[in-house]
């Protein structure tokens, strides 16, 4: 699931990818290419880099309630803000 | 108070404490403004004055803080909204806020956006809140000093001493003499910081102060969105039946600040305040029997077993004094970090009360006596707003 979740999260056209993709093109060789792409994957990994370090707080029994409390919050909110959206395009 | 004073020196102690208060009252309560004309003004000034420096000479005298503290608290958030409306009224004709009065940012900044407002502001370098930066009587600029400022003295203090709002549930959990709802599982007292960080999350992608828009159950005594669409009608009913439950119902039913306790994120975002405040509770445990007191009557729910075994109060502590009014062995102090515990108390006590009652005045001092004039205006005119 975390997966399958993940590629389809990744397989989203972005405006930075477009253009990575259509500079990978215009290169000559695959293996230019290949680098071009891996640096630009590194490059946009930074920000999300540390984020399995977050997992080292799921350890703390007290984070661990906040953590299921805030996604109970913020999935109540997206249900609100879905069920709105699909009866508004119902209509 | 010290142990084994006499009355008459616990009275003149009380008097040469009181009159700094009353000295720096009578130059604050004008508010920099020369003295107004209108005699109902002057009556709201005089009352408040004298209220105040009879409340601080009553803590200072007797040592009970909580007592003396909760009845000013209460008159404050009462005189908040007694202000607070009738001045919305007089502005803007309505409590109801328009699309219009938010696009021309009149609408007044209070503490409980900050939280919301620090990650959008870190990343698109904006405040999204539609207020004012330094103009209008709540302005974002003004209300960010005063907050910081009293963070740094009082720490989550703030939400006894400071916030407007504290003293409306405050007062609801003073009614009744014992608490209906006893058993409440400990795991709700996280659910403050679980709403901090969704509110947070949420208003950084949405651009929008979602505690404000959606949460916030003091809108119901301040002001709020006029009903102009569906959404808006469900963001009132949310906000309305947050306002009935945990201000007015929860406070009545367990004799404690549900709100404040339960689900305030700016409370929860104030416990961090408390790491860096150099005041806070200890329990001695040479002195302490287990009672049980303390935890019963923490108002914000910030003792527990554990804390009383470690011998301090959670970081969710407001430093009320209810705990140290309390404890009938007299463990429960107030107690400046890096000192010894139980050494002294009444000194880290009064270091802590005096700027912390100061700075509750000043702020109450003008709402005081403006929800005086306000009531006066209406028994004599026959409505409160001019």
């Amino acid at each position: 699931m975390p997966v399958s979740l993940g590629f389809l999260t990744g397989v989203n056209v972005c405006p930075p990818f477009l253009l990575a993709f259509s500079s990978a093109a215009q290169l000559s060789q695959l293996r230019q290419s290949l680098l071009f792409f891996a640096a630009f994957f590194v490059g946009t990994s930074l920000y999300i880099a540390p984020l399995p370090l977050v997992g080292l707080a799921g350890g703390c029994e007290k984070i661990r309630i906040i953590g299921r409390l805030a996604a109970g919050v913020v999935g109540l909110f997206y249900l609100y803000s879905g069920t709105v959206s699909l009866i508004s395009v119902l209509h | 108070m010290a142990e084994g004073d006499s009355k008459i020196r616990r009275l003149v102690r009380a008097i040469v404490l009181s009159l700094p208060i009353a000295l720096l009252m009578a130059m604050m309560i004008t508010g920099g403004q020369p003295m107004p004309k209108e005699p109902l003004q002057i009556v709201g000034m005089i009352v408040a004055y004298v209220f105040t420096v009879i409340v601080f000479f009553l803590i200072a005298f007797t040592g009970r803080i909580y007592k003396y503290r909760s009845v000013f608290f209460i008159a404050c958030a009462v005189a908040f909204v007694l202000t607070f409306i009738p001045n919305l009224i007089e502005t803007r004709g309505s409590m109801a806020v328009t699309q219009s009065d938010m696009i021309q940012g009149q609408t007044p900044f209070c503490h409980m956006v900050i939280p919301t407002t620090l990650i959008p502001a870190a990343l698109s370098r904006t405040i999204i809140f539609p207020g004012s930066m330094v103009e209008g009587f709540a302005s974002i600029g003004s209300m960010l000093v005063l907050w910081l400022g009293a963070s740094i003295a009082l720490g989550r203090g703030w939400c006894s001493w400071a916030c407007f709002y504290g003293g409306l549930d405050e007062g609801f959990s003073r009614i009744g003499r014992k608490p209906i709802l006893k058993n409440i599982s400990r795991k709700w007292v996280y659910l403050p910081f679980a709403i901090l960080v969704a509110i947070m999350l949420l208003s950084a992608a949405m651009l929008t102060p979602m505690y404000c828009a959606w949460l916030c159950p003091f809108k119901a005594v301040t002001e709020f969105e006029a009903v102009t669409s569906a959404t808006v009608l469900v963001q009132t009913i949310i906000f309305v039946s947050l306002f009935v439950g945990l201000v007015v119902v929860g406070p009545i039913l367990t004799k404690r600040r549900t709100q404040c306790g339960l689900f305030c994120p700016m409370g929860a975002f104030q416990s961090f305040t408390n790491k860096l405040n150099i005041f806070d509770i200890r329990i001695d445990p040479d002195k302490c029997v287990q009672c049980g007191r303390c935890e019963i009557s923490c108002p914000t729910f910030s003792i527990d077993r554990e804390s009383i075994r470690k011998g301090k109060t959670r970081m969710t502590c407001t430093k009320c004094g209810k705990c140290v009014d309390e404890c009938p062995k007299r463990a429960v102090s107030y107690h400046i970090k890096g000192t010894p515990v139980g050494v002294k108390p009444h000194i880290a006590r009064m270091a802590f009360v005096y700027p912390a009652f100061l700075f509750l005045a000043i702020m109450a001092g003008g709402m005081i006596s403006g929800a005086v004039y306000r009531i006066l205006l209406l028994a004599t005119t026959g409505s409160m707003v001019k």
